[in-house]
Parts: structure tokens; sequence; C-alpha cells
């Protein structure tokens, strides 16, 4: 079926959906600029309408709809109950729709969302256009799409754009589905997780920020990065300069880089004594990491992202990495360097008069998660005895407790003896002692990294454990260490999604509002006031576990609350 | 060897095939990397330009991104020798220059290499171009809107029953698998519909 020249009729439909009947509704809005997609603004513009059947039920018919008026909305939704909403991008639709009529969360398809959790690590584009393509073998122009935003009127032209993207988006679900039985395999990870997960973001409540904290933090950063940077003597942004320094400290450096470089040429020239050089290269980090944050988290961002009240609207995704892990955008407020400058997290403060912050974290999550795919006697009896992993790996080593973790995150995901010595700066001697131990002490966990190689490679694709397939691509130098750290993270996803999702239902079922205005990879984070305290920490620790069992029966997924006057409640 | 000569193959003095290669006729300079397969395939795949190893040896997409060309095909047991596959560009692209010092010799260059190409169209049956570059040249709009897709161009003979653009395979090398895959997937499954 072509949608060029796809016929409509202007107004309400010329009969109800039957149940469970594909719908889909696509909504134009005009004068919206990108990046404030997710806040309201802009004014209606118009609804186009598709239905799965004919006006008689019975073919497949084009059977189209253009609704013009914002009052028709109502009655509209009203004669298509019964039927099975489709949206390409249900969250940007439904949440501006909302501003002009009540929707009660609902089941939906989401052809945007569908596609994201059927191709995860395969495709990275999930547009329309793209998505038509590759179902249909057809090609949409979304050219016109930016005309919305320049005028106040619609033209043919534009009626005729706005149908074609709704009779698309009909015909791509209708082609999703058919795919998705064919193969036989459950979508429960879209019907448990992705869509409420949807839902939930929707009702996110806003974080709250300390302006004048933020722009003194920001000063800060500014001059103490241009400090350290003076008396350094140099541009610690320039390459060439930074190598030529070192080299004139008796410091040598294959790149300049300073996650992957110069963070382990530290560690390593601490470990061997060398305190003055290990200093030296401090300094040319700190500079580096204060100038970032100055130029990254200043006036601009304050100025670009912070409303009324200090309030700050993230652009939370379901889907937004290979992962599957949430994204966030407009600000990105997943990507705040806390763990760096950690005193970013006192800044996020409560919006409520007298109100606390709760920031709940899940215990060992990632390895909770090896140890279940992997059923490892002795890391399950471990995890189980509540052992300090993370320092037993640090032991093993003779480093840190915080490299401990990162090893034992590294090591998870098939890190070799050489990537472990580079990244952390021990010899190369030390780091295969290290995992010889290891995979003595876990020999389960090497064994299922084995296997997921092999299945990685037959099928092209993982899987976590609500069976989201997560794909490999084997012409990825990278694809061994992939089809070990995609399941553990998906999982890992899933979980805190689930997590996300539980505290939105109950939230929803004990008719509080809903107070999480961050997920930040395993943490949520709610802004709760006087009153709801209690309540809010039994919640966020109880769902947390719950979603534990859904996702890895079995494994004890503890969560621990911690309380305070901001973000930073938890260091 | 005269100018814009056929490429031949002789027999060295240690009993080897040596391969003569032409030398560019506009810029005088470079060897040219000149198609393989056979002539009278009714397949052609083509690209861009030759890589470093390529040019170093002579033969088109013997790189990495030749080798995921090479078995993706092979997943609908399309063999490398039973397809012509070269570049628009037989060695390495003329630089453009600047706007205001335009290389004189770009444009020469590019209808000459380009006719080359398009004598490669004659006789056959279905032709994939790989690239946002090349899908350019022949009037195709942007290429991550077609990849996968049936296209057309003024300068394929209509005769050609299947043209298809995709994009470079050398994404799936640094980037994700799926277009590449999907792409060549839709290539096999269009031969096979015409019984090619």
């Amino acid at each position: 079926m072509s949608t060029e020249n796809v016929s409509y009729v202007k107004g309400l439909p010329l009969r109800d959906a039957y149940e469970g009947e594909l719908v889909a509704l696509d909504l134009e809005m005009f004068s919206q600029s990108e990046g404030r997609l997710h806040r309201p603004h802009g004014t209606f513009a118009c609804l186009s309408v598709s239905f799965e059947r004919g006006l008689d039920g019975t073919d497949l018919a084009q059977h189209n709809y253009l609704i013009e008026e914002v009052h028709d909305l109502r009655e509209l939704l009203h004669r298509i109950r019964l039927g099975k909403w489709v949206f390409h991008n249900a969250g940007y639709d439904i949440r501006q729709l909302r501003r002009f009529v009540d929707i009660p969360q609902r089941s939906v398809w989401d052809t945007m969302l569908i596609e994201a959790g059927l191709f995860s690590g395969w495709y990275d584009s999930y547009g329309l256009a793209d998505l038509y393509r590759r179902w249909t073998g057809n090609v949409i122009s979304k050219e016109l799409q930016s005309e919305f935003g320049k005028v106040s009127t619609l033209s043919d032209q534009l009626r005729a754009y706005a149908i074609r993207d709704s009779r698309s988006t009909l015909e791509i679900a209708v082609a999703q589905n058919a795919y998705i039985s064919s193969q036989g395999f459950s979508i429960k990870h879209y019907s448990l997780i992705d869509e409420p997960c949807m839902w939930a973001i929707m009702d996110m409540s806003p974080a709250r920020i300390d302006v004048d904290g933020w722009l003194k933090l920001a000063e800060f950063h500014e001059a103490e990065g241009l400090r350290i940077q003076e008396e350094l003597g140099f541009n610690v942004y320039s390459h060439t300069q930074t190598k030529a320094a070192l080299k004139s400290a008796g410091i040598i450096v294959r790149s300049t880089n300073r996650k992957d470089v110069l963070g382990p040429t530290t560690r390593k020239l601490r470990a061997e004594g060398k305190n003055t050089g290990a200093d030296y290269l401090q300094k040319v980090i700190d500079a580096r990491v204060f100038r970032k944050a100055a130029s990254t988290y200043g006036k601009e961002w304050v100025d670009q992202h912070v409303e009324e009240g200090g309030l700050v609207y993230g652009d939370f995704w379901t889907i937004g990495a290979r992962s599957s892990r949430m994204a966030c955008s407009n600000p990105n407020l997943q990507n705040i360097p806390t763990r760096e400058l950690p005193i970013f997290r006192k800044l996020f403060i409560s919006r409520f008069d007298k109100g606390v912050i709760h920031v709940a974290d899940c215990w060992q999550q990632e390895v909770c998660i090896l140890a279940w795919f992997s059923e490892d006697k002795n890391l399950v009896a471990a995890l189980r005895e509540r052992r300090d992993l993370h320092q037993e790996t640090a032991d093993d080593f003779r480093l840190s407790r915080r490299d401990g973790k990162d090893i034992n995150l590294g090591l998870g995901y098939g890190m070799s003896a050489q990537g472990l010595a580079k990244r952390t700066g021990i010899s190369l001697n030390e780091a295969e002692a290290g995992i010889t131990l290891r995979k003595q002490r876990y020999p389960d966990v090497m064994a299922w990294g084995d296997r997921q190689r092999k299945n990685a490679f037959a099928q092209d694709f993982v899987e976590t454990s609500t069976g989201r397939r997560l794909w490999i691509n084997r012409y990825d130098r990278q694809w061994e260490r992939h089809a070990i750290n995609l399941p553990i993270q998906g999982t890992a996803a899933d979980h805190t999604k689930l997590w996300f999702v539980l505290c939105h239902q109950f939230s929803r079922s004990e008719r509080i509002p809903f107070r999480i205005p961050l997920v930040v990879h395993d943490e949520l984070v709610a802004d709760v006031p006087l009153g709801e305290n209690e309540q809010w920490k039994g919640l966020l620790a109880s769902t947390g576990a719950l979603s534990g069992k859904e996702v890895v029966p079995g494994m004890d997924m503890s969560i621990g609350v911690q309380v305070g006057e901001s973000w930073g409640a938890k260091t | 060897m005269s100018l814009g000569e056929p490429r031949r193959d002789s027999i060295g003095p240690s009993g080897l095939h040596i391969l003569i290669r032409r030398i560019c006729p506009i810029c005088d300079a470079r060897k040219l990397v000149e198609p393989t397969g056979p002539v009278d395939s009714p397949i052609l795949v083509f690209g861009w330009a030759p890589g470093k190893k390529e040019i170093a040896k002579g033969i088109p997409w013997i790189g990495p991104a030749g080798m995921v060309l090479e078995s993706e095909l092979l997943r609908h047991g399309i063999q490398r020798n039973s397809y012509r596959l070269t570049n628009l560009w037989l060695h390495e692209p003329a630089e453009i220059g600047t706007k205001r010092n335009l290389n004189p010799l770009y444009q020469k260059e590019l209808d000459w290499h380009f006719s080359e190409l398009k004598n490669e169209f004659v006789g056959k049956r279905a032709i994939l171009i790989m690239g946002a570059e090349p899908t350019h040249i022949l009037g195709i709009s942007n290429i991550s809107s077609v990849t996968g897709t049936s296209v057309k161009s003024q300068f394929i003979p209509s005769s050609v029953d299947v043209v298809m653009a995709m994009v470079n395979p050398a994404q799936a090398l640094h980037d994700l698998l799926g277009e590449v895959r999907l792409a060549l997937d839709n290539f096999a499954l269009a031969l096979h519909e015409r019984g090619i």
C-alpha cells in the first residue's frame, strides 16, 4: 500500500473503532522549537487518524480523518476508545494532547518504542521515515515537518503530510505485529516495562536545583581551572602542549585522553611511589575537569534549562542506549559529573518546604545479575553472605575499593588482562595473576561468558532476563565484550525501569503524586514533601525488591534508601 | 604501456602472474584499481574509491569493508566471483581544491572515471551503489533516507531491473550492522525475485 495521496475526511470519524482495531494517531503542532518538545508550548495544528479497517470493517480500504478543531478531540478519543491506539513516539503526542484533553493511562502501540525494543544494538535511528523504509521498502520525506514550526495555519500540503504520517504509522504497526507473530517471541519487555515506563516518564516531577549555589560553583570551577592551568603554564586542552609539558616532567604518554591514559598513568605513578609525577598529572586532570564543568554546567546551562523556581525538566527516554537503558536530554540529567565532582549532587534539592530527597539504589546490581545468569555457586554464596566483593577484588589486585568495583564490572564484561592493566595502571603480570585467581574462585562466571560469546556469534543477539533482544555486530572489534556485558547491562536496565514503573503504579494506586525527578543508572531519586517521608521510603525499597523478583527471580536485589536535604544524601 | 590501455595479466620470469596496471590517463600519475569479477556478470556492485590496501594490491574491495560485503552477500550464497565489483574512482579521489582555488583537473578526472563506470552499466541487470558519495554523484537523495531501497538515476539505463543504494558496508566496522545487513538482504532478495 502506498501512502502517496492518501484520501481523508476532515472532522470526526464516521464510525467508532472496533475492539482491538489498530487506530494510528499523529499530532502536529505549530510553532514548536526543537529541544523543547517535551515541554508544553506551541499551538494545536491537527491530529490525523488512520483506521486499520475500512468503513464496513471488513476490508483494508483507506479510512483516514483529520481533526483540525481542538474541541473535537474529546469526542474523537471517545469514538476510538475500544481500538488499540498506535503512535510513533507516543510520549510526545500524549504529553502534548494532555494539554487539551484528559488521557488516562492505557495500553498503546508505540511503533518507535516497539522498534527500539526489538532492535536495540541493530539500528540506531528510529524516526518514522526510517521505520517506514525498513518495513515497507519505500521512502517518505520528512522535509515538510519543519514547516509546522514556521506557520500557524494548515495548507493542503501540510494536511496531506499529516495524514500520510498517521497512515505510515499504521502500516508500520501492522508490519511489526506480523513480524512479532512470525518470530514467535514475546514482547513482554514492552508490555511489562517499556510502555508503562513511557507513561511514568510523562508523570515525572521536575528536579529542583539551588540556582545561586550552581552559579557560584560554576564561578569557582572556572577560577580554579584557570588557576591550576596558570600554575602549570600551558593550555591543558592542547594535546601538543600537554604532551610536551608531561615529557619535560619525565612522563611519557601515548595520548592525553583523560579517562583512558592520564587517569591510569596517575594511578600507576602513585603505585610506583612516584608521587611528584602523579601530583603533576593530577593537576592536569583537575584543571580539565574544572574547566569542563565550568563551560558545560555554567550560566548558559542555567539560562537554557532552568525554569521558574529553579525547576529543571529533563527529557527522559524509555530506551536511549544500546543496553536499553533510559536516557535523558535537554538537559541530560544523567550525565552531571557527580562522580568527579560530587558537590553537584548537593545542588539538587527539594522543591517542597521542609521536603527531603530520597536516594535509592540497588546493592551490587550488576554483580547480582551476573550471579543470576552464570549461577556461579561461589558468587551467589558471596552475595548471600553480603560480602564486600569489590573490596575482595581490590585486595586480589592490591588496589583501592573503587578500582575493585571497576574491575568487578569490567571482568564481568570480559575485560582482558591487557585492558585491566591499561585501565588500572597495574602490570600485565599482576593483572593476569588476579584474573587467574578470579577464574578459580568463580569458574561458572567464565563458563557463562564463553557460552554467551558462542550464542551471540550464532544468532547475532543476546537476551536480557526478560527476553529483550540486544543485537551484536560481529564486525565490531568489541563484539565479544558486548556479548557478555549487554545481557547484564540490559537486565540491569530492565530492573531499574521496572522498579521505576512499579513506583509509578503504586503511587497511583495509593493516590499520592509521583515524586521521582531523576533516574540515574541504578538510582531512583524521589523529592518528597513532609508527611510522605515514610511512605516513600517504604515504597522505594519494596518496589525495588519486587522488580528484582520479576526480573531475576530467586536473586535478592536489596535496595538501600538514603534520605537527606539533597541528592547528596548519597555520596 | 600506453595510457588508457586495458589491463592485462602477463607471466613474469618466475612464472607468476604479474598484474600490469594502467595509469590514469587524466592525472597521468596514479595506477588504477580496476573492476574485478566477470565482465559478463549481470550484477554490478560499486562504491566510491579504493582504500590504501586496495591501491597497494590493485584489487578493489579487499579491505575490511570488502570483507563485510563479501561475507554478508555470501550469507545468501552470492559468491564474490559471481558479481562485478568496482568503485566510481579507480584510484584515490582527486583533490577538489577550495572554492577559490578549484583543482582544474578535478572535473575532468571525475568525468573520465565516471565514464569508465558508466561503461560497466552496459548489459547489467542489477546494480548496487554503496556509500553516500557515489549515490550523490548519481543524483540520488541522501543515502541514509534511501538505503536498502530501489532508487532511480538518470545515469543508469532503464533496462537495469534492480538499482539499489546502501550505506557503505564499512559502517558495520565502526557502527551498527542493521542497515548494512538489511540493504544486502534486500538486494539479494531482489536478485532472487527476478531470477538474477
